[in-house]
């Protein structure tokens, strides 16, 4: 090809409506990455080095972009073909972590390298969410493809809920949901995965006396305000603080002291306590607005698998917010998930923007359809 | 073709039931942060802030002549409180402690409280320090102590003081009759407690200013104190 024709090339590529929208969802995730970087901050501004954490999450923020331009990089067809063995390497991890793992705050979830700690659960997503459109694509819609899906799903989950990290179980589980949804699953198959939940449920909040002083605490925050009511309280009180501009970012006692992993699990009270309610609700929309984008793109980006993953892979980013978010505004019990792009964490933050990045290279078939039409057209 | 309507049709409601959970999440905020935020600024100072008063260091009583009868030390204890009644966590504290504090020597004050060392050397208090936040067990309290010249007719003549609330009170002799002089006026002060009751570092504020106490000065001396017995 000629020099001419790439750039003609490039700049066609460059100012195509899919590859627009996904700049802006580019420029919109790093802008929450930023914002993200300085609810860190502001979470341990009264400690004795505020800027550790917010530190290390800027480097996970500009690793994580670059590794989203990375995987956007590799054409779909690769994730496509090989996410078998990809899902397969993951699953090995989420296995591997239960054996040789760290522990902490109780979970079982990270592999502790060199004072780095990796959470494999993290990674597996966008690979669980590949393994299921992939699996779902290649069948016929019926109630076999079903129960294998179900089946696999149930393999992912069981890991996941040993270390155990029932939050990432949920979206895990949400995952599977969605994406047999979107294939054209039967809506009384769903019924039977709210069905089984229910018992499966019951017997979890049997076993697992936290979960169950959880949520006692949560129905009623008042019965044990120093005990099981205390997370839920402090979310309340945190929020209520904030009120509508929010306070100076010295005054942020409550995500300085009172907090649980103030720059983690509860970034959002966190940023609702220094910005007010004027200064988050914008996270919200914000993260409504990606939704948005991803989804137009997802409507013109070709195929049943990529329209699938896109769709399947925004949801399980989108769901994993929502039950942040809800969980900081005392409207479910505290589940220990982070904010994807805001909470402290490298392997959050990489692994996101390896989703973003799998799901731009799906939306890239339009233009790179025009790009084949284009070029036969030169020559 | 059908396959796209059905995907784009399954997309829109997974989009319409994100859009109505994050409206329900913003309303739960809008909830806590403006329509009922003065009830719960109130609830979460009520958990957070405690007030408190305190005196200044109990003033000295001097003879005469100018000589100390009586004056006030300050040391600091570090405590126990066992709020697991695990003993294995308590001989792991408690090991980890005499890395710092060799000479530790627990001693079981109340059903629940160990005093682990009366008197901290200075030099040891900021390596103790940052272990309080990590085992809420630990805490270091501090302890005024009064002391009086050592003899027993000057200590019958001077009288006792007991601790009340953090400070010293006179209760019998001089320390009883100049008790106000001695102590001067409280001051008061707000902080802010954790989950464990322990302050927040940086919460401590002084809302009023305490005022010292005057040293009282006695007409006798000290030797004529002690001829006081022998006169009797």
């Amino acid at each position: 090809m000629k020099n001419d024709d790439k750039a003609s090339l490039k700049s066609m590529i460059s100012n195509s409506p899919a590859m627009q929208k996904v700049m802006i969802v580019q420029a919109l995730i790093f802008v929450l990455g930023l914002w993200g970087c300085m609810a860190i901050y502001c979470s341990d501004v009264l400690g004795k080095s505020p800027l550790h954490y917010a530190g290390r999450q800027l480097l996970w923020l500009t690793i994580g972009m670059a590794l989203m331009f990375v995987a956007q990089r590799i054409p779909f067809g690769f994730y496509r073909d090989n996410a078998l063995w990809l899902g397969g390497i993951a699953y090995l991890t989420l296995i591997a972590v239960l054996l040789f793992g760290t522990r902490i705050n109780g979970m079982r979830g990270w592999f502790s390298i060199s004072g780095v700690y990796i959470q494999p659960s993290e990674f597996a997503k966008p690979l669980f969410i590949l393994v299921m459109c992939k699996i779902g694509c290649m069948r016929k819609k019926s109630f076999k493809t079903f129960l294998l899906l179900g089946l696999i799903a149930a393999a992912w989950l069981a890991p996941i809920m040993l270390q155990p990290d029932i939050g990432t179980a949920i979206v895990f589980l949400s995952g599977f949901i969605v994406v047999y949804w979107l294939l054209g699953g039967k809506a009384w198959h769903l019924l039977l995965v709210f069905l089984a939940a229910i018992p499966t449920g019951a017997i979890i909040l049997w076993r697992c006396h936290y979960i169950m002083d959880r949520f006692t605490g949560f129905l009623n925050p008042e019965l044990d305000p120093m005990g099981n009511g205390w997370h839920v309280r402090q979310f309340q009180f945190a929020l209520a603080r904030g009120g509508m501009f929010g306070v100076k970012m010295d005054k942020a006692a409550w995500a300085n002291s009172y907090l649980p992993l103030a720059h983690s699990d509860s970034v959002f009270a966190t940023i609702a306590e220094v910005l007010g309610f004027a200064g988050t609700i914008p996270v919200i929309l914000l993260i409504i607005g990606i939704t948005f984008i991803v989804f137009k793109i997802s409507i013109k980006a070709g195929n049943r698998f990529r329209q699938v993953y896109i769709m399947g892979m925004l949801s399980v980013f989108a769901i994993q917010a929502l039950i942040h978010i809800s969980v900081n505004v005392a409207l479910l019990p505290p589940t220990g998930l982070t904010l994807p792009l805001l909470s402290y964490g490298g392997s959050s933050m990489l692994s996101t923007f390896i989703g973003f990045g799998i799901i731009f290279s799906a939306a890239s078939f339009k233009f790179r359809e025009n790009e084949e039409t284009y070029v036969n057209q030169r020559l | 073709m059908d396959e796209i309507r059905i995907f784009k049709k399954r997309a829109v409601a997974v989009l319409i039931l994100l859009v109505l959970w994050a409206a329900a999440a913003a309303g739960a905020f809008l909830h806590y942060a403006l329509l009922n935020r003065e009830k719960y600024i109130k609830l979460g100072n009520k958990i957070a802030f405690r007030r408190g008063t305190f005196y200044l260091s109990r003033s000295k009583i001097l003879d005469r002549n100018g000589i100390v009868l009586a004056w006030t030390e300050k040391y600091y204890d570090l405590s126990y409180l066992d709020l697991s009644g695990s003993n294995k966590r308590r001989t792991i504290i408690i090991d980890y402690l005499k890395e710092i504090l060799p000479e530790l020597l627990p001693e079981k004050i109340s059903e629940n409280i160990w005093l682990l060392y009366a008197g901290l050397p200075p030099h040891t208090i900021p390596k103790l320090v940052p272990l309080l936040s990590i085992y809420h067990e630990l805490k270091i309290t501090p302890r005024h102590e009064r002391c009086i010249v050592a003899y027993p007719e000057v200590k019958k003549f001077i009288g006792t003081v007991e601790h009340a609330g953090g400070h010293l009170e006179g209760i019998s002799g001089i320390e009883k009759k100049y008790n106000d002089i001695l102590n001067g006026e409280p001051g008061e002060y707000t902080v802010m407690l954790d989950r464990h009751k322990n302050w927040i570092k940086g919460s401590w504020k002084l809302t009023k200013k305490a005022q010292p106490g005057k040293n009282v000065k006695l007409k006798l001396s000290l030797e004529d104190i002690r001829g006081m017995k022998n006169e009797k």
